[in-house]
Parts: C-alpha cells; sequence; structure tokens
C-alpha cells in the first residue's frame, strides 16, 4: 500500500495471527504440513511437466501472481509449464499458516528458484509467497498464489 | 387449439424452466458479484485515503487487528507496526486502474485484485512512484468485510 518501509521486520515469518510451529492447535498444525506438502509438490509438477498434477491441483479459479509482475491463470500456467525449466529450489524452514475461515487457508513461506523459460538465462528468485487454498467437496485446491521479491 | 398451444407452450416451459432457473441464478451471481467487487474497492480506497490524510486514528478503527500487509519491497507489517510507520510517510497520490476484480473464494473469503500506482515520502527519503499488482484478502466476521491480509508485487 505504501512506499518503501523504513521499519523492517526481521527475517523469520514470525506472523502476527499466524500459525507459525509454536502454539498451536494440533489441527491447524496438521494443516499447516498438508498444505506445505501440496504446495512442494505443485513445485514438483511445475519442475517435471507434470500437466496432469498441476490440473488436479489448481482450482478452476485459479490466479497466479509471480514475482516479475506477471498473472496467469489455470489454462495459462499450463501454457506457461511449456517453456519454464525449473533448475532449483529451496524453502525455508519457517513458513506459516492463517485460517480465513474453516474452507480457506493462506499459507505463507519464503522460496528461492532459479529457472529459465524458453531456455533463455537462469534467473533465480527469492520471494515471499502466499498461497491461498479453498477446501471443496472435501479437497484443498490452490484458488491464489502471489510472490513478492525479497531481498 | 388454444388449450392444445397452451399445452405445448407449459411442455416448453417445462423443459425451458431448468435453463431459465440456471441463467437467473449466474445473473444473480454476477450481480452480487459486481455488487462486492464495488463494496470491497470502497472499503479499500478508504483504507488508501485514511492513508493519504494521515488519519491514525481511523485507520486503528479500520484495519482489522490481525491485518498483515506484504509490501513490494519484500517488507511486512503487523497493524501496530503498520499505524507506528505511518507516522513518517506521506502518500501524495495513489490511482487505482479500473480493471480491478474480486474472486470469490467462499462465502465468507474474496480477493480483491488490483493494479495501483501511488507516489509517496517515507521520512528523509525522496519522494518516489511505484506501480503494484496487489491482492487484497477480505473476510466476513460479524456481518462486515475486513481486510486482513494485503500483499503487492511490483508491476510494469
Amino acid at each position: 500500500m505504501i512506499d518503501k518501509r523504513s521499519l523492517l521486520i526481521g527475517g523469520a515469518l514470525a506472523l502476527a495471527g499466524v500459525s507459525t510451529a509454536a502454539a498451536q492447535s494440533p489441527d491447524v498444525m496438521k494443516l499447516r504440513e498438508d498444505l506445505m506438502a501440496l504446495e512442494k509438490g505443485s513445485w514438483g509438477f511445475m519442475r517435471d511437466k507434470n500437466y496432469d498434477g498441476m490440473k488436479n491441483f489448481l482450482g478452476d479459479d485459479a490466479l497466479l501472481i509471480f514475482g516479475d509482475g506477471n498473472r496467469y491463470n489455470k489454462r495459462q500456467t499450463l501454457e506457461l509449464m511449456k517453456d519454464f525449466a525449473l533448475t532449483n529450489i529451496e524453502y525455508e524452514p519457517n513458513y506459516a499458516v492463517r485460517m480465513l475461515s474453516p474452507d480457506v487457508a493462506t499459507l505463507l513461506y519464503r522460496v528461492t528458484y532459479t529457472a529459465t523459460v524458453k531456455g533463455g538465462k537462469p534467473e533465480t528468485m527469492k520471494v515471499l509467497s502466499s498461497s491461498v487454498y479453498a477446501k471443496r467437496d472435501g479437497k484443498w485446491w490452490s484458488v491464489l498464489y502471489q510472490e513478492t521479491p525479497i531481498k | 387449439m388454444i388449450g392444445r398451444r397452451s399445452l405445448a407452450g407449459a411442455a416448453v416451459l417445462a423443459l425451458a424452466s431448468p435453463i431459465l432457473v440456471e441463467t437467473a441464478a449466474r445473473a444473480q451471481g454476477q450481480t452480487d458479484t459486481a455488487t462486492l467487487r464495488e463494496e470491497l474497492m470502497a472499503l479499500e480506497r478508504q483504507s488508501w485515503d485514511y492513508m493519504k490524510e494521515r488519519d491514525r486514528a481511523a485507520l486503528r478503527r479500520f484495519l482489522a487487528d490481525d491485518l498483515l500487509q506484504i509490501y513490494a519491497d519484500g517488507s511486512h507489517y503487523y497493524k501496530d507496526d503498520f499505524l507506528d510507520y505511518m507516522v513518517d510517510y506521506r502518500l501524495d497520490s495513489y490511482d487505482i486502474e479500473p480493471g480491478y476484480e474480486v474472486h470469490v473464494i467462499g462465502p465468507t473469503v474474496a480477493i480483491l485484485v488490483y493494479r495501483v500506482t501511488f507516489r509517496g515520502t517515507p521520512r528523509f527519503n525522496l519522494a518516489k512512484t511505484d506501480k503494484v499488482l496487489a491482492t487484497s484478502t477480505y473476510v466476513r466476521r460479524d456481518g462486515k468485510w475486513t481486510g486482513v491480509l494485503y500483499q503487492e508485487t511490483p508491476s510494469r
């Protein structure tokens, strides 16, 4: 909302109202692990060009916003996968989950990845990601993914 | 003749009614979504306006206690941090592009997506113009929509 904010909050995702590893209900902690497993799985789909896996991960209404400012719907993401080669990915260990309703949750994490598009020069991105999941017919679907570049 | 036509008409209507009901429901859904889009954008503009007016007290009342904001420079703020920060920040202008949209995630969760260009000055710094793609996640609590997560991605 505003420009450069000089007050930088310390490195860890110690986010207020967010479930990190400490002092959370077992259910929420389990969900945190479940969603992170789904999230890592989706990066695997990207790396392996597993279109069926990605189709079964993204909700039909999914929106993805990458750190370069580009946005993609589900169809466009599947299209992007053809030209996208993910060569390295590292997750920071202190991810968090925030419950927005019983059936909607946001996963927050930091990730660094290296990728090329259309065989171009490899680019490394370090980002703070939020990933919103909605539970529909008993299954968690990714409905919004957004990256913000970090230093 | 008339009777037969009426019967035929009734049969056509009976066949058509599920389609009409579905069409009507879809139209209603679109109207509801359009209304929500405007309602949430009005709330969003309100927070920008409070920022521009440097109305800290109004923002304290307006913002959810568990609000988390992630800015384009990678920093993130909780409500109290943000209120502290705004003491030293001057927002000169902001311009929200008209193509904003709402994604209804569930009955009590909706996400506003928009592009905004703003110019501001943190204390001791030069004014700078930024263009970002922003999402603002709202939840419905006690009958009111409240923003709980705001995130920016730098945009061209």
